[in-house]
């Protein structure tokens, strides 16, 4: 079956704006023609586009041409090379040249500066279907191995993602404008920013506020209504930067990590909106949501199912062949509603990015000169908290050891601080305990080790 | 690096800095005035420019926004940092 790379119903309805542009319907089908028109026949794009408009043109022309987006979590070379292993038949779209990337690199300023030859008769571009089988796009997250897992996702979970999602938020009554501070190749950043807008005719504003101060101008200068998308992190930092003055959001919608109640109360008293935060995971895409101030339970989204077998949790999503393993411990109330009671102890969550502990300890120790090292991650509640290593090491300095990881890993999951200690308190099982790790951590701290 | 004098606005930024990110293993006077604060130097990264973006507002009441012209140079190092800061507080 085909189901239609945009749900726009006419030329002129919106897809993406900023204080310069408007972008229509036409334009953005005619911009698709024209990039996929230059795109090589390889069958895998890595979509690297900061721009989110440059983003979602790359991302339509690479369905149209009927290949897979391929979404790593991080511009980091090893990470880009490892999912080259796996996906060799691959190219890749960017705005600026990625030095040290053998591969063939795309750059979307250079296409969009040469002559468009869709442009002149653009209100007659036909809206392109797209087989719902096909693999749009592959994310990927770091599995616990050292090696990043890909979660492909058909044409089809995204589009009906994007139905769930509008139902539950009322996207579909009225248009409703976006101001999104999440990267599209982020799992939630895709779908609430690019499918949203292509499936929920939502106009998508296309750059990426960081700072609150750009947030804050974006909202003040946006049409009505608009959304705020974003992350705990970004919250916390528009609620205790000074006095900024917020009007006029509809709603906000927050994830990639649990929001503290503390920070929602602030968020609706000074940014005088409704908090939602949804629920999901790169594997299965957003599967609940809650309004944060009155629900502690999840609601699921309409068609999901969830349920426990042998100890461990599943989803099920009509789009998805098989069930998803949950890396949460939830507590089903009842078909549509569950609680969240805590987290697998191996996968953390570190502003918004998630990663595994055994894969950083694994990276730190293919480091030469590394002996032994362990990691651990203190749950204090903070929005960024990092983690902390302890390394048994004679050669290297913490500084050259923190320098090799980062070619490794996401700059995130790079440890602060990094203690160099003379071993590790392993036990009688051969096993390191949080405890023991705890302890260390005090020694190191009063310098005693 | 050797030489660089720490200004005492620039002691005051750089424990600004460590008090924002929990850098516990580093004094103010060991944050180098040139050296670059991100990657290969202090290894800070872009969740940190909104934690010390954070602390400026907080302490010197002016916000740090994406679209300054300024912005590549003002992160580069705790000199330009303070520099900036020195030109818009308020």
């Amino acid at each position: 079956m085909k189901l239609n790379l945009t749900q726009h119903a006419n030329s002129h309805s919106l897809v993406a704006w900023n204080e310069q542009l408007q972008i229509t319907h036409a334009q953005f089908l005619a911009d698709v023609m024209h990039v996929a028109a230059h795109l090589p026949d390889n069958r895998y794009a890595i979509n690297l586009c900061e721009d989110r408009y440059y983003f979602m043109v790359a991302f339509a022309a690479v369905i149209v041409k009927s290949q897979t987006n391929l979404l790593p979590q991080n511009r980091v070379l090893e990470t880009l090379d490892a999912v080259l292993e796996d996906y060799a038949d691959s190219y890749c779209i960017t705005e600026e040249r990625l030095a040290g990337l053998e591969l063939q690199q795309l750059n979307m300023n250079a296409l969009f500066k040469k002559e468009n030859k869709f442009s002149r008769a653009k209100n007659t571009i036909e809206t392109p279907a797209i087989d719902d089988e096909l693999i749009a796009a592959i994310a990927f997250t770091s599995g616990s191995t050292g090696k990043p897992k890909g979660n492909r996702k058909t044409w089809k979970a995204l589009v009906m993602g994007a139905e769930m999602a509008a139902e539950r938020f009322s996207l579909d009554k009225k248009p409703t404008y976006i101001v999104s501070t999440v990267p599209p190749q982020h799992m939630y950043g895709l779908e609430t920013s690019i499918l949203y807008s292509l499936q929920n005719t939502c106009p998508v504003y296309v750059g990426r506020p960081f700072y609150p101060e750009d947030i804050r101008r974006v909202i003040e200068s946006a049409p009505r209504p608009v959304i705020l998308i974003t992350t705990p992190v970004h919250l916390r930092a528009c609620v205790s930067s000074g006095n900024l003055q917020w009007n006029g959001i509809a709603f906000i919608i927050s994830a990639t990590a649990p929001l503290r109640i503390e920070i929602a109360r602030q968020v609706e008293d000074t940014m005088k909106a409704t908090v939602n935060e949804i629920f999901g995971c790169t594997e299965a895409g957003s599967m609940a949501s809650r309004e944060t101030l009155k629900e502690e339970s999840w609601q699921l989204y309409k068609g999901m199912r969830i349920y426990q077998a042998e100890g461990k949790t599943y989803i099920d999503a009509p789009y998805m062949e098989n069930s998803v393993v949950l890396n949460d411990i939830v507590e089903i109330e009842d078909e549509h509603h569950f609680k969240l009671l805590g987290r697998d102890e191996d996968m953390v969550n570190i502003a918004g990015k998630r990663g595994s502990l055994s894969d950083v300890k694994l990276k730190l120790e293919s480091i030469e000169g590394v002996k032994d090292a362990a990691v651990y991650f203190p749950d204090d509640n903070n929005e960024v908290s990092r983690l902390t290593a302890f390394v048994v090491t004679d050669k290297l300095t913490t500084q050259q050891i923190s320098t090799a990881l980062a070619r490794k890993v996401d700059s995130v999951f790079i440890p602060r601080p990094i203690y160099k200690v003379p071993d590790l308190p392993y036990n009688e099982t051969g096993k390191l305990t949080r405890q023991a790790l705890i302890d260390l951590l005090c020694k190191c701290k009063a310098k005693i080790v | 690096m050797s030489g660089s004098q720490h200004s005492e606005r620039e002691l005051e930024v750089a424990g600004l800095i460590i008090e924002a990110l929990n850098l516990e293993d580093i004094s103010a006077a060991e944050i180098e005035p040139e050296a670059p604060l991100f990657r290969d130097g202090l290894g800070l990264d872009s969740i940190d420019a909104l934690e010390i973006a954070m602390a400026i507002s907080q302490k010197y009441g002016f916000q740090l926004r994406s679209d300054d012209p300024d912005n590549a140079t003002i992160f580069s190092t705790l000199r330009q940092l303070s520099e900036h800061i020195e030109k818009n507080r308020q």
